[in-house]
């Protein structure tokens, strides 16, 4: 079995991957932990005690916004949506991801394609 | 524009608060309902999935908690719950709210008090501008009898003269007038001040003038100022009272020139006048230089020190003795020339920091109560404690939600304590009143109150934040388990209540033996046989100075005798020249010449204060007569009576009667003007049951002295004092309706009012000291309890293990009486240490009295036992198998 990993083990990672996530459609809570879950191939597992302190925070930033829908199950769930400045700080986190990674894997001493 | 929507967020969010809680709540379901369906689909079975769900989730209420800190001016949403969380748990405790509150209640009301008094007859400045210029010119003179404070007129002009370093001087006195208001003749108190004062003090005229230069000397001084309360009171603020004039009993009227403002009011609260100065001619002789009573006022320029001012003015008399004063004078004055100095002698400011530290003390222990209380409700509340800490509460948050309890206790208990100190002042402004009539009566001032404020503000950051503290430090929140019963509880703290409970003892070890030490002196005071028999008479007080000629006023004098003995029912009338029965009672003292003695260079060493008395006065007061003689009508003055303690001072071994004296530091001249005793008298204690080991008494005859004088009036009568009273007046108003009878009452009232300052001072000290030995009692329960709560495991196990009830019970007196026996070995060093501050107010007593000390000891540990008892009882009720086992 692989290791799997908390979510939150970077500051502001958990961000990124809910954002990530919310980019490719609307999801509730529930659904944004299962969804990163299977997008790491189970390696990434999200605390709930993490995800929704972290979905109101952006919630509150503007990046996302709430509303209630039904579930699949037809059940009443709050439905999560990527807003305008969340693709806009989206896309500029991933491109400062993607530079800090690379950084950090020349320093380590491998490059990121071999690996 | 992203921080101003966040802004917006949270500020909807202080209106949304329940709704979004409510929607959390739902959404935290809704996850949690995936997660079972999620397990099971996993294989597990339906209960433990759900299990497994609410396990994994965690805790809900952290999530939202930490989801709500974000969400709004947490600060002030958090606050208003936290509030409301704070009156709801101290609802719940009334037992430990009302201890906090009257304790506290009571020391902040005492403190109040005090302060008030501190601040308003000390600490306060002057009500005039730059107060900080103004300073007082005393001059100490020792002159045959006890330190006192004189100036006289040709010190003022030497100094306005001649001192540089200072703005300007007046000198100001108290007088007496019988003045005629509302057609009713009074004897009214009033200051006699000169032209520069009201300059001085930089206060203005609310009507009319002030006094000029000239009207400061006799003859032309018939003016008078109003003060503010007077004109308003009297005259109902009538703003044409310029020009009136006031009909002044034996002498002419004077003119109202003019209304002076209410600041005045410190220098005597009473002064219903102001009259100029009145210096009369012999006061510019250089032999009446300290001569005169009164104060004599200053303002140094700005920038001057005081230092500087004082050498100024001591230079100035050093060459005033150099270049003017005889060698007699020189010789009378030497040890006081180089005296002179502008600090203020206030005979009340040792007095009253005494009393501050007293009540400081009391609050002190009353404060330990608090941190004790506080340290043990803590304790109580650790799980509830530790169970916000694990659901995200902070150090800070828990500190918060103590501090907030403390806080708003001792708000409850500012108000409490701010009612009971008006209450208090309300008593001591009439012990103050007795003791010093000038002073205004003291006020709760803002500087106090807010002082005080600050104080209890303090205070409840302190008790608030440090059983907190200790407990987080011991670790004991941390863990939500380590609940008090299985934890030795954090041995910081107790260590700091066990301390604190010791150094409470101790102090109130100090206060019981002070308080003791006085209650003592005062019972011996009031054992002491004031050698008269004061009941059954009545004094009154007839002044004819400048009111009836000297020829006139014998005749005054034997009329008014024989009206008051046609009263039914009076037995004895006299009078003595000398007003012995007040408050404020300075009898000059007299050198006095025995002939055969010795007498050296300086004079006679030997000292009396001279009575002036009517023939019957030693009947009239049931003074009896031992050897010799009475006054007899034919007697003059070349006799005189003297009491025991003259006999036993200065003429031991001699016989008494017969032996010749002279009134003066040296022999006279000429043989014929010695005097010769006729008889002894029992010591009578005229000045007062204080002064019992004083002075000696010489009674001299007031038979046909000439002289216009002011009189006691004495009469011993076999009826109620109230009707003889009236009927006195009476007589008075018949002979003459302008001479009121003043200071009219029973004479055994007058002797008891004498004792108002000790009486003033022994109460409050008794009563702090029993306020603080309650405190105590409540300290010393207080912690035992708690302890013993704490420890029930231990105790449990000892019942179990076989020890009986009384020993359990004697096993926790023994843990009371241990800190209370430790506190009073601290008690003792201190008392020894702290109590020469209060020898002057001893009397008859020693500061080491044993038995004084004996009885605190036994009282305190009487205390102690009873305060121990309580919780030894309730230990042995403990069900030791139920607490092992439970």
């Amino acid at each position: 079995m692989t290791k799997t990993f908390n979510a939150d083990l970077m500051q502001g990672t958990l961000d990124m991957l809910i954002l990530r996530v919310l980019n490719s459609g609307s999801h509730h809570g529930w659904g944004i932990a299962q969804k990163i879950h299977v997008l790491s191939s189970d390696v990434l597992k999200v605390e709930e005690g993490s995800l929704y302190p972290a979905l109101y925070r952006m919630e509150r930033k503007g990046w996302i916004k709430a509303d209630w829908g039904t579930s699949e199950n037809n059940r009443r769930a709050k439905y999560y949506t990527i807003t305008a400045a969340g693709k806009k700080h989206y896309a500029q986190e991933r491109k400062n991801w993607m530079q800090l990674a690379e950084a950090t894997a020349v320093v380590l001493g491998f490059s990121l394609k071999e690996a | 524009m992203a921080f101003l929507r966040d802004y917006w967020q949270r500020f909807l969010g202080l209106f949304r608060g329940h709704r979004m809680d409510r929607e959390m709540q739902e959404e935290m379901e809704f996850h949690i309902d995936c997660l079972i369906q999620s397990n099971i689909e996993a294989g597990m079975p339906k209960k433990e999935a759900r299990a497994a769900a609410i396990r994994s989730f965690g805790g809900i209420t952290q999530i939202q908690e930490e989801a709500r800190e974000g969400r709004s001016f947490d600060r002030v949403e958090q606050l208003l719950r936290e509030l409301r969380h704070t009156v709801f748990s101290l609802y719940k405790a009334p037992g430990f709210c009302i201890t906090v509150v009257v304790t506290l209640a009571l020391c902040i009301g005492a403190n109040m008090a005090t302060l008030s008094i501190l601040y308003d007859l000390v600490l306060k400045p002057l009500p005039f501008e730059n107060p900080e210029q103004l300073v007082q010119v005393t001059t100490p003179v020792q002159r045959a009898g006890p330190e006192t404070y004189r100036i006289s007129w040709t010190q003022y002009q030497d100094y306005k003269a001649h001192a540089d370093l200072f703005g300007g001087f007046a000198p100001i006195r108290p007088t007496v007038m019988t003045l005629v208001w509302d057609s009713e003749s009074t004897r009214v108190k009033g200051q006699r001040v000169s032209a520069e004062f009201f300059d001085l003090m930089r206060v203005k005229p609310l009507l009319g003038r002030f006094f000029t230069e000239e009207e400061n000397y006799v003859g032309r001084h018939r003016v008078v100022v109003l003060p503010q309360r007077v004109w308003e009171n009297k005259y109902h603020a009538d703003p044409k009272v310029v020009g009136k004039t006031i009909r002044v009993i034996g002498e002419p009227s004077y003119t109202i020139i003019g209304v002076a403002p209410r600041s005045l009011e410190v220098f005597d609260y009473n002064a219903k006048f102001y009259i100029p100065f009145c210096v009369e001619d012999y006061e510019g002789s250089s032999q009446f230089r300290y001569s005169s009573g009164g104060e004599l006022w200053a303002r140094l320029k700005p920038g001057i020190r005081a230092e500087a001012g004082t050498a100024q003015l001591r230079e100035l008399e050093r060459r005033w003795f150099e270049e003017t004063a005889s060698a007699r004078f020189e010789s009378d004055y030497t040890p006081w020339k180089g005296q002179t100095s502008i600090e203020r002698p206030d005979p009340l400011e040792k007095p009253l920091f005494l009393l501050q530290g007293v009540a400081l003390l009391v609050l002190l222990v009353g404060f330990v109560n608090i941190v004790n209380l506080m340290l043990s409700r803590t304790g109580q509340k650790s799980h509830e404690l530790a169970i916000r800490h694990a659901l995200g509460a902070g150090k800070y948050t828990l500190g918060r939600l103590m501090l907030m309890e403390s806080l708003m206790l001792m708000l409850a208990a500012t108000v409490a304590g701010t009612a009971l100190a008006l209450a208090l002042l309300r008593v001591i402004n009439h012990f103050i009143l007795g003791i010093n009539p000038t002073t205004v009566p003291v006020e709760l001032s803002p500087v106090v109150f807010a002082s005080t404020l600050g104080l209890a503000g303090v205070l409840a950051l302190i008790t608030g934040l440090l059983p907190v503290s200790l407990f987080w430090k011991a670790g004991l929140i941390q863990k939500v388990n380590s609940s008090l019963r299985s934890s030795t509880a954090g041995s910081g703290a107790r260590l700091l209540s066990d301390s604190l409970v010791v150094g409470q003892v101790a102090i109130v070890f100090i206060l019981l033996v002070g308080a003791g030490l006085l209650f003592r002196s005062f019972k011996k005071v009031m054992a002491v046989d004031p050698g008269f028999d004061a009941t059954q008479v009545i004094q009154g007080r007839v002044d004819l100075r400048g009111i009836y000629g000297n020829d006139r006023s014998v005749d005054l004098r034997q009329r008014i005798l024989e009206a008051m003995k046609e009263i039914p029912g009076v037995e004895h009338v006299s009078f003595t020249q000398n007003n012995p029965f007040r408050n404020h009672n300075t009898e000059i003292t007299w050198n006095i010449v025995v002939r055969g003695d010795p007498v050296g260079e300086e004079g006679s060493r030997r000292l009396m204060v001279r009575h002036l008395v009517a023939p019957d006065f030693f009947a009239t007061m049931g003074i009896p007569i031992l050897e010799g003689r009475d006054f007899l009508p034919s007697d003059d003055k070349s006799v005189f009576i003297v009491d025991e303690l003259f006999v036993q001072r200065h003429l031991k071994g001699r016989t008494a009667v017969g032996a010749e004296l002279y009134s003066d530091r040296y022999p006279p001249q000429d043989d014929e003007d010695w005097a010769h005793i006729v008889g002894v008298a029992g010591r009578a204690n005229l000045q007062g049951l204080e002064k019992c080991n004083g002075i000696p008494i010489v009674y001299a005859f007031l038979n046909d002295h000439t002289g216009s004088w002011a009189y006691t009036i004495l009469v011993r009568t076999t009826r109620p004092a109230g009707g003889v009273m009236k009927e006195m007046q009476q007589k008075m108003r018949e002979i003459d309706p302008d001479l009121p009878l003043a200071l009219l009452g029973p004479l055994d009232e007058a002797l008891d009012k004498m004792l108002v300052k000790r009486r003033g001072v022994t109460l409050l000290a008794t009563s702090f000291a029993g306020l603080a030995l309650l405190l105590s009692a409540v300290g010393i329960y207080g912690v035992l309890a708690y302890e013993m709560l704490k420890r029930r495991r231990e105790i449990s196990i000892r019942i179990a293990l076989g020890a009986t009830r009384g020993q359990v019970t004697t096993w926790v007196l023994k843990q009371g009486l241990k800190k209370a026996g430790l506190g009073l070995v601290l008690g003792v060093a201190g008392s020894l240490l702290l109590n020469r501050f209060i020898r002057l107010l001893l009397f008859d007593v020693s500061t080491f009295d044993i038995a004084t000390y004996i009885g605190a000891i036994a009282l305190l540990l009487l205390v102690a036992l009873a305060a121990s008892y309580f919780p030894a009882r309730r230990v042995t009720r403990i069900d030791p198998w139920g607490v092992l086992n439970g």
